[in-house]
């Protein structure tokens, strides 16, 4: 009985605990995105999408971040996923298009194949997206058609975990058009204790 | 307090046809779900839960009404991450329950994945509970989870989201061979990305298994900290 009294007081000083618990990070990366109504998006932004998508399928989302803050879109058009990123005012910053590892040319997936088989001892790709920037005529004539005349720039971002020293890590790839590596980030996984106990 | 209400409410949800000789439990299962890193690929974990009992008895004529304490579950458990997303672990319980004692040895592998916005959880468990004058139980175990975000594509700090679980366990007791079926729904609040609290409704049946039928309706209530 006398445990049983003992075990209870620790839950209930774990439960008060928990009010005022608010764990402090160095150079933690504040970003939360939550979904808006079209009504809260920037004109500019709903003209861009509504030029090139059906309304009916696009939803919206704003990005805040520290001091400044996003607006995406989320779109599906020909079966195909696109995610369209504006600044705060509606300016138009990217395209993203997710595809599959072999929709990419025989030469592009044999330059990253080889970039990551050198950084990694075992990796696993996770997630491909085409991402285009350029002019917005340009851009949604890419969304439109596939292509346009219009000058654009074409870069392959992938999404991989990666095994160094038989730690797993994940990360952030950017590629340019011809598979060579222009960026990479280390992607923090979210804490996910509740669904693994 | 009688809360003979909460048995109907929480049947009429499950959508459940029992049996009028079925038993039943249903009370709170309040859970504190420690962790912290102990090397690069190593964390540990500890978990307290705790069961009170608030009204139990069989569907035609309820036994006992009020407030029961019933045990404290006490474990630990160490897991090593094989990959992204995916952990093996290994760990001890001891059951307190009316000053008897029960051990518990458990194994894990659990993987998370991604399903569009829903995040989707997977884990195979085996665990063996030995106790003074009783069988030797070995249970293998299997759960799916998806939590989805209430608030956006992804559950930010301040965030509220929704998580199922659903559970099925095989039970030799002894020589006797058993099932339970497990299934939770929260609601989630992601306080910060190491400190969440989980709200909702837990049922327990061993309906699919010959013998007395057993219903546990449980008042969920979790927390996680990670330190």
């Amino acid at each position: 009985m006398h445990t049983i009294k003992l075990v209870c007081a620790c839950l209930l000083t774990f439960a008060f605990l928990a009010l005022g618990y608010n764990p402090v990070h160095a150079q933690q990366k504040f970003e939360r995105e939550i979904r808006i109504r079209p009504q809260a998006v920037p004109a500019a932004a709903e003209a861009f999408v509504s030029a090139c998508i059906d309304k009916g399928k696009v939803r919206w989302y704003k990005e805040i971040n520290l001091g400044f803050y996003s607006f995406e879109a989320k779109a599906t058009r020909n079966g195909r996923h696109y995610s369209i990123e504006f600044d705060s005012l509606g300016v138009i910053q990217d395209v993203e298009m997710v595809i599959r590892f072999d929709h990419l040319t025989n030469v592009v997936q044999h330059a990253i194949t080889e970039e990551l088989t050198g950084r990694c001892s075992k990796y696993r790709i996770t997630r491909v997206q085409r991402q285009w920037t350029g002019t917005a005529r340009g851009l949604q004539a890419v969304i439109r058609e596939g292509s346009t005349a219009e000058q654009y720039t074409e870069r392959i971002e992938i999404v991989f975990s990666c095994k160094i020293d038989k730690a797993p890590v994940l990360y952030e790839a950017l590629f340019d058009a011809q598979g060579k590596l222009e960026n990479l980030l280390e992607i923090i996984p979210r804490n996910t204790d509740n669904l693994d106990y | 307090m009688k809360l003979y209400w909460i048995v109907p409410a929480l049947t009429t949800c499950f959508c459940q046809t029992i049996a009028a000789q079925s038993s039943y439990r249903a009370g709170c299962l309040p859970q504190i779900n420690l962790t912290t890193d102990i090397t690069g690929n190593w964390r540990a974990n500890l978990r307290i839960e705790s069961r009170q009992i608030l009204s139990e008895g069989t569907f035609d004529h309820i036994e006992k009404g009020g407030y029961r304490y019933e045990r404290t579950d006490i474990a630990g458990l160490v897991l090593r991450k094989t990959a992204i997303g995916t952990t093996i672990g290994a760990g001890y319980m001891i059951r307190l329950e009316g000053g008897t004692k029960a051990h518990r040895f458990t194994q894990q592998y659990s993987s998370i994945g991604r399903l569009g916005v829903l995040r989707t959880g997977q884990r195979v468990t085996t665990d063996q509970t030995i106790s003074r004058g009783e069988p030797f139980v070995f249970r293998l175990r299997y759960r799916i989870s998806a939590e989805i975000p209430l608030q956006g594509r992804n559950v930010d700090p301040g965030e509220w989201y929704a998580k199922l679980n659903n559970e099925y366990l095989g039970i030799l007791d002894g020589r006797a061979l058993g099932m339970e079926v497990r299934a939770v729904g929260v609601v989630g609040l992601n306080i910060s990305d190491r400190n969440k609290l989980e709200l909702g409704p837990d049922y327990r049946t061993n309906a699919f298994s010959a013998g007395a039928q057993r219903h546990q309706f449980w008042l969920y209530m979790g927390w996680y900290v990670t330190i």
